[in-house]
């Protein structure tokens, strides 16, 4: 039962923090195709903006491998 | 490194500007600086002469217009000319541009490059509309037989869907209701899904057979516009006829154009560069000032061609122009552009940052760095030597091949350290293509990735510690020496600050006396309050940041992990199935690992440099070196 939670709880850690990801880089890609095709010189700031929301699911991960490992 | 500059203004007597100018677009070496609209000097200061900006006026406003019209037609026709094979200069003579005979040679070349263009732009759109109805002619054209020699009829086309065969019967018995009987019906397959009809009916027929036609639905073969006048039989005809011979026609234009490139493309190309170097040299004077006997220009110089480019003026001129050279200050910092130059293997990493706005005159140029944690960071991230080979060999293709020209020997360069850096993480991790290493007998030197994995956090984290403090250790040094004490003190107070924190871990975690660990764990207080004294409310956010920095170098430890999970996987696969396919569905599951492992540690490792690293000192906003030269 224990080690079901523990599985539970690491599986929701990535789950959870990769859907809040895929959110917020669907909004962040939408809005950087549109702002390269108008300001290419932009494209940098666009990468930089779309890589950040990826730290979530990072740290999702990082909390998911700590549960398993040290559970 | 960014290459010093050097602020100077040229002066000489006003009649020798258009030689100086001319001199220095020859050199290529200054960039020009505009000057300022309205003049800085206080009118109230009489003693110092005016400068003020030389206006283009009458003639030169009326030369730079036609320069640019010239410019702008020769560009267009060097689009129009196919590269020449070869340059035969039979005939091929233009004037000097500025001449009085330049227009009329220009436009006689320029109608005859024009007119072929034309012609050929004709062809090809009239070989577009053949080939959209080729399939149909071929497929009707037995069926034009059968219709040959009738007239006072006419005759339509249409298209009808295979899958539905009940719409034939049903257009056959409107027909058969509009003309009572007096139609030819013939159909043939055009293709998987349409059936081409033709309908030959009475001209008296032909309004109410379009109208049905169109209430119901079905596509009827518009022919081309050209051909409108045509009956629909006659235009089948000629298109089929067009088919074969407008090929032929096309490869007679274009040759006639490609013997036209040979004779045109080199002085129509030379007449395009003294153009453009007498635009910019026009363009420049209007960037110079002026008092009444004398001009000045100013611009910046990398410092280091700054004596030659005065040798120069001075040999050019005997002594009649003078280069002073100025201290740049730092309120000049935004103005002044910038020159890279770093050691050739470090240099392709300069396209990195052209992903940025090119760094601030006076502040660090990040590319060492990028050089040498890019590649660390990727090699970790993607670390298996069999990966690492094939991307070296399709590396090595590429630059074989000359794939993407300059830009693409930058990319391949980069590739190739990338590469070099995964082979040797993948011998440390003991990986070939995942776990095969072990079977092979290579093992891991460090840990295995797949299984150690507090380990290899600690490792990533401890890469983004080394990384985080050596950004902030830049932004001290970039402080200090643009004078910013308080910035300085700030920087110095974070690095401390960070310091103290990783010793309170390394002790907590038994790497370090406790001593130094708990005598670290003190000092953090007294270290945020400075933070705070120096810096406001809003510096433990700073350092919350700072901290998160660090946190987010895990993602080397988890795209290392979900990597070698995945090679895990497509080994695993191929003992699920018979030899053949699972050894198929292997290779195709490594391949598809091998391009997300690529791709993805790519564009991880340029995040962490640009949110994580270039945060902490890269100043941004500086100039690209545009130097006034000649086009050539």
């Amino acid at each position: 039962m224990e080690r079901g939670l523990l599985m539970l709880s690491a599986a929701l850690a990535i789950g959870v923090s990769s859907l809040a990801t895929a959110w917020a880089q669907s909004r962040i890609g939408a809005a950087g195709a549109g702002t390269i095709a108008e300001k290419p010189e932009l494209r940098g700031t666009v990468i930089i903006m779309l890589a950040i929301p990826e730290t979530m699911v990072i740290l999702g991960f990082v909390i998911a491998v700590m549960i398993l490992f040290r559970g | 490194m960014i290459v010093g500059m050097s602020k100077v203004q040229v002066l000489g007597p006003r009649r020798l500007l258009t030689e100086t100018i001319q001199c220095l677009q020859g050199q290529g070496v200054l960039q020009l600086r505009s000057l300022p609209d309205e003049p800085k000097t206080p009118n109230d200061d009489k003693d110092r002469v005016k400068v003020r900006r030389i206006p283009l006026v009458g003639a030169e406003l009326a030369n730079e217009r036609s320069l640019e019209q010239i410019s702008h037609r020769l560009h267009e026709l060097l689009l129009i000319l196919p590269v020449p094979r070869e340059s035969t200069r039979d005939g091929g003579e233009l004037p000097d541009v500025t001449s009085a005979e330049f227009p009329s040679r220009l436009e006689a070349v320029e109608s005859e490059i024009r007119a072929l263009n034309e012609r050929r732009l004709a062809l090809q759109e009239e070989r577009d509309v053949v080939t959209r109805y080729e399939r149909l002619l071929t497929a009707l054209v037995p069926l034009l037989r059968a219709l040959e020699g009738t007239t006072h009829v006419e005759t339509v086309g249409i298209l009808v869907r295979r899958d539905r065969p009940e719409a034939l019967g049903l257009v056959e018995q409107e027909v058969t209701r509009i003309t009572r009987g007096a139609y030819t019906m013939l159909s043939r397959d055009v293709d998987k899904e349409q059936t081409g009809v033709l309908l030959t009916v009475p001209k008296e027929f032909a309004h109410e057979l379009s109208r049905l036609l169109f209430e119901q639905g079905i596509t009827e073969i518009r022919l081309p516009e050209r051909y409108a006048d045509q009956p629909f039989i006659t235009t089948l005809g000629l298109l089929l006829r067009r088919s074969r011979e407008i090929p032929g026609e096309i490869a007679e234009v274009e040759a006639e154009l490609l013997r036209g490139s040979g004779r045109w493309s080199e002085p129509l190309k030379q007449a395009h560069r003294t153009a453009q170097d007498r635009l910019a040299r026009l363009r420049a004077v209007a960037r110079c000032g002026e008092t009444e006997h004398a001009f000045v220009i100013s611009g910046w110089v990398p410092t280091e061609r700054c004596a030659r480019l005065t040798a120069v003026v001075e040999e050019a001129f005997q002594g009649r122009v003078t280069l002073l050279e100025h201290v740049i200050h730092e309120e000049d910092y935004d103005a002044v552009p910038v020159v890279l130059r770093n050691p050739a293997l470090v240099r392709p990493f300069e396209l990195l940052l052209s992903l940025l706005s090119p760094p601030r005159y006076g502040s660090i140029d990040p590319t060492p760095f990028l050089a040498g944690f890019f590649p660390l960071f990727f090699g970790l991230m993607l670390g298996d030597v069999g990966y690492g080979v094939v991307a070296l060999g399709l590396v090595i293709l590429a630059r074989a091949k000359g794939w993407g020209g300059e830009t693409g020997r930058k990319v391949t360069t980069i590739a190739v350290a990338c590469s070099l850096s995964a082979i040797v993480f993948g011998v440390l991790f003991g990986e070939v293509f995942g776990e095969l290493g072990e079977r092979i007998g290579i093992h891991p030197i460090l840990f295995n990735r797949a299984k150690a994995v507090p380990t290899f956090l600690g490792l990533a984290l401890g890469l983004g510690g080394i990384h985080v403090v050596l950004g902030v250790a830049l932004g001290l040094w970039t402080a200090l020496r643009q004078g910013e004490k308080e910035k300085a003190l700030a920087k110095a107070t974070t690095l401390a600050l960070i310091l103290a924190a990783f010793l309170t871990i390394l002790a907590r975690l038994g790497y370090v006396p406790s001593a130094l660990g708990t005598g670290a764990l003190w000092a953090l207080g007294p270290l945020l309050v400075v933070l705070i004294a120096i810096e406001g409310v809003l510096a433990p956010l700073e350092i919350m940041k700072t901290i998160g920095n660090v946190f987010s170098y895990a993602r080397l430890m988890a795209l290392g992990v979900a990597s070698v999970m995945l090679a895990e996987v497509a080994n695993e696969m191929a003992g699920f199935f018979p030899i053949v396919i699972g050894v198929t569905v292997a290779v195709l599951l490594h391949a598809v690992n091998f391009v997300m492992g690529c791709f993805s540690p790519a564009i991880q490792a340029l995040r962490l440099h640009y949110v994580e690293f270039f945060d902490k000192f890269y100043r941004d906003g500086g100039r690209p070196y545009e130097p006034f030269s000649l086009t050539s």
